[in-house]
């Protein structure tokens, strides 16, 4: 039943391709929304699991099915997941090279291998005036389009490497050029041959190859930087302005979010934590958080994702649930405890709250490492930590008047910025009159 | 300067501003006031009607002093104003659509109500539990506890169990839950609309128009969500409550109550705004009598509102690991 106003002959279909998780699907439904507004009739290719979730906001869907070599369709082992990775999200970044990063860029290169010809299909069906991606690789399909295409970089900034800038994943401090190049030394051996995999597939779609390491071309047209100026690096070798735009947050608009009623501590400070879909995963961590929570004169909302009804007793400072409209939570919240996803890190600095960045995998060490060094935010271990400490990391920043007045100024600063208008606006330039 | 004459007489001094409630009132003074307001109505009293204290107490069959109360809370409210020469006049036309009224505060019975499903919902409480408990918990007095079950009791929220013991009884909270309520609804709400000799009250279909055209006007920016919210649980009940079928409206009203006291998941405006415009043509065919369409309907609304999010997402592991490290 939903309505398909009449479109005028001369709006821009812009088609959206974010990958397999919330940050930069939502992320891209902050862009679509400022495109809609604009007169351009923006549309997303989706993966199967993602049906609805910008139908919800009023897009179309595309879903994009892979040819061959798809998992079964039915629901995969989690409680095996947790087991098989456990260990690796105990690890440092530096070991997470081969326990979980190599695995995972081997099934993300897997991925773009099977969905490129249903993607080509899908594209020469849909003639998109420009293509969107916010992906950490590419797909030849896109790239070999004949239409513009914009690289959404929604990681951290990392992700588009320079000398003067840490390896991307490392979670290396600034000036740590140690750390740096044990981190690169055994990211390029290990990762080589999955490398060396995807570079072949480049090649037999005409592209390629690439510098070591890297699995996502830049746009020639656009590419759009999800790095909020408080967070940039100096870099040595700075970004073309013209085909290179930073956004200052790009929030999506969400339905107001009434706030649930806590039995105790109503009046207190609000403390909003969430770890991602994959960070919920697991609950005895969570349970650990709980008691420590149940002692701190403050409120807590958890988002605990799919596992809501593995929790039997909720203290009275703290709200479970398994989905939050998080911006306009944020936004309510004086403190946002997170895993360093860079959505999540972006909406904790576009309304001025601090983070206490409690990574585990991809570039929340980055974003970790990143908040305490421009004095955003603390970081702590995700599981490395007493009572005591994530007690007292709490407590500091809710006392830090000085970072609070100072993300004030910033969120001032970011939401004048419009970062979804300009993206919007960059976008619909690429448009052919 | 002239000076205002006083009174020979000293007449009884009507509050100045609203008395500040410093707790709640008893659910006697709540349904005393809003007897006053049903009164009002049925008298065609209008906006500045003068209210007579006696006239109420005599129409109400209770003395004065229950009806002072009454109105104090109805000032509260801002339902009546205070009277410079004394009492009290009505603030509001009570023939207005309640969607517009301005609610009465809550009595201890139904804020101890609230509470007790909140934290029953939030899984703050235990589903076993005795009178003494909730009094302990809660700080309330045994009357305001029982009252309270008894609520409870009339919403099938809780039964009584062995001994002292009243047992709570789940509601529908968390993902898997609400998965099984949508399945629950796409079943029974169109089977609903298909029972012959339905029939629905014209009048409560038109308050509930009123609302969901209300909701399609709004802008994202000052869209009501609270509004949305009555709106919908109002939809729901109005099916159940026209469905001929004694068991089915009976089934229906069950899961709605075990529904409506939770907090509803989060969606976006445009899905709300969409929700409100189908649950209009929906109506607009029951007016009109085309069950089969308006059934048909009501299907494609509730498999759009209960669309599922994804249950599990990381960058970069779509297809969950199966190239993963055994």
């Amino acid at each position: 039943m939903t309505r398909t106003p009449q479109l005028p002959m001369t709006q821009k279909t812009i088609a959206l391709f974010p990958e397999a998780s919330y940050g930069a699907a939502l992320n891209c439904v902050g862009i679509a929304q400022e495109l809609r507004r604009q007169g351009a009739r923006p549309v997303f290719i989706c993966h199967p699991g993602f049906t609805g979730v910008f139908s919800e906001y009023g897009f179309q869907e595309h879903q994009l099915h892979a040819t061959e070599g798809a998992t079964a369709s039915g629901t995969p082992d989690w409680t095996d997941f947790v087991r098989r990775h456990s260990d690796a999200f105990r690890a440092s970044a530096l070991d997470q090279i081969e326990s979980y990063v190599a695995p995972t860029w081997d099934a993300i290169v897997d991925t773009a291998m099977r969905i490129e010809e249903p993607l080509r299909q899908l594209l020469a069906r849909l003639k998109p005036d420009v293509i969107v991606v916010d992906n950490v690789i590419t797909f030849p399909a896109v790239v070999n389009a004949a239409v513009p295409w914009v690289r959404v970089v929604s990681c951290a900034e990392t992700e588009i490497p320079d000398a003067q800038i840490p390896p991307y994943l490392s979670g290396c401090p600034s000036l740590d050029r140690a750390c740096w190049e044990r981190f690169s030394e055994r990211y390029k051996r290990v990762i080589g041959p999955i490398h060396e995999r995807f570079a072949a597939f480049l090649k037999s779609c005409g592209l390629g190859p690439y510098p070591s390491g890297e699995f996502m071309e830049r746009s020639p047209w656009l590419n759009l930087m999800l790095a909020p100026a408080i967070l940039r690096y100096p870099r040595k070798n700075g970004l073309n302005p013209k085909t290179f735009v930073y956004l200052d947050g790009c929030v999506r608009t969400e339905a107001p979010c009434q706030l649930p009623h806590f039995a105790s501590h109503a009046d207190k400070a609000l403390i909003y934590t969430s770890f991602g879909s994959l960070g919920a995963v697991d609950t005895e961590l969570f349970e650990r958080i709980i008691r420590v929570y149940a002692e701190l004169p403050y409120r807590f909302l958890i988002n605990v994702g799919h596992w809501r009804d593995h929790y039997a007793a909720t203290p009275d400072n703290v709200f479970l649930d398994s989905w939050f409209p998080q911006p306009s939570v944020v936004r309510q919240a004086q403190l946002f405890v997170h895993h360093g996803g860079n959505n999540s890190f972006c909406e904790a600095l576009y309304y001025g709250v601090p983070s206490l960045v409690m990574p585990y995998c991809w570039d929340g060490h980055d974003n970790a490492q990143r908040a305490v060094e421009t004095g955003v935010g603390l970081h702590l271990p995700r599981y490395n930590w007493s009572d005591a400490e994530l007690k007292a990391a709490i407590v500091a920043l809710l006392g830090d008047h000085k970072m609070q007045a100072r993300l004030q100024r910033n969120a001032v600063h970011m939401q004048a910025a419009q970062g979804t208008v300009l993206a919007a606006q960059s976008i619909l330039k690429l448009a052919t009159p | 300067m002239t000076q205002a004459k006083t009174p020979r007489v000293a007449r009884r001094q009507a509050p100045t501003s609203p008395p500040v409630a410093t707790r709640p009132p008893p659910q006697r003074h709540v349904d005393l006031a809003q007897r006053i307001l049903e009164v009002a109505r049925q008298s065609a009293w209008t906006t500045g009607s003068r209210m007579s204290e006696q006239q109420l107490a005599s129409q109400c069959n209770v003395s004065r002093t229950p009806i002072r109360k009454a109105l104090q809370l109805l000032a509260l409210q801002g339902a009546v104003a205070a009277d410079p020469d004394g009492g009290y006049r009505l603030a509001v036309d009570p023939s207005e659509s309640q969607h517009h009224a301005p609610p009465l505060p809550s009595s201890e019975e139904e804020e101890l109500f609230r509470a007790i499903v909140r934290d029953l919902a939030a899984r703050r409480i235990p589903v076993s539990q005795t009178v003494i408990g909730l009094q302990r918990r809660y700080g309330a007095s045994r009357l305001t506890v029982q009252n309270a079950l008894q609520k409870l009791m009339e919403e099938r929220v809780v039964e009584r169990a062995a001994g002292q013991q009243w047992l709570l009884k789940p509601l529908i909270v968390g993902v898997e839950a609400l998965g099984y309520s949508d399945e629950f609804r796409l079943l029974m709400e169109p089977a609903a609309l298909l029972t012959p000799g339905f029939k629905v009250d014209s009048a409560a279909l038109a308050a509930l128009r009123q609302g969901l055209e209300l909701l399609g006007r709004m802008e994202e920016r000052n869209f009501d969500l609270p509004l949305f919210e009555r709106t919908s649980v109002e939809f729901h009940r109005l099916i159940a409550r026209s469905c001929a079928n004694p068991f089915i409206e009976d089934a229906l009203l069950n899961h709605q109550l075990r529904r409506s006291h939770v907090t509803p998941a989060a969606s976006s405006v445009f899905r709300m705004r969409e929700a409100a415009n189908e649950q209009l043509h929906i109506l607009k065919q029951i007016e009109l009598d085309q069950m089969a369409l308006a059934a048909d309907l009501l299907r494609a609304h509730l498999r759009l509102s209960g669309t599922q999010r994804p249950r599990m997402l990381g960058r970069g592991v779509p297809q969950m690991l199966r190239s993963a490290p055994g």
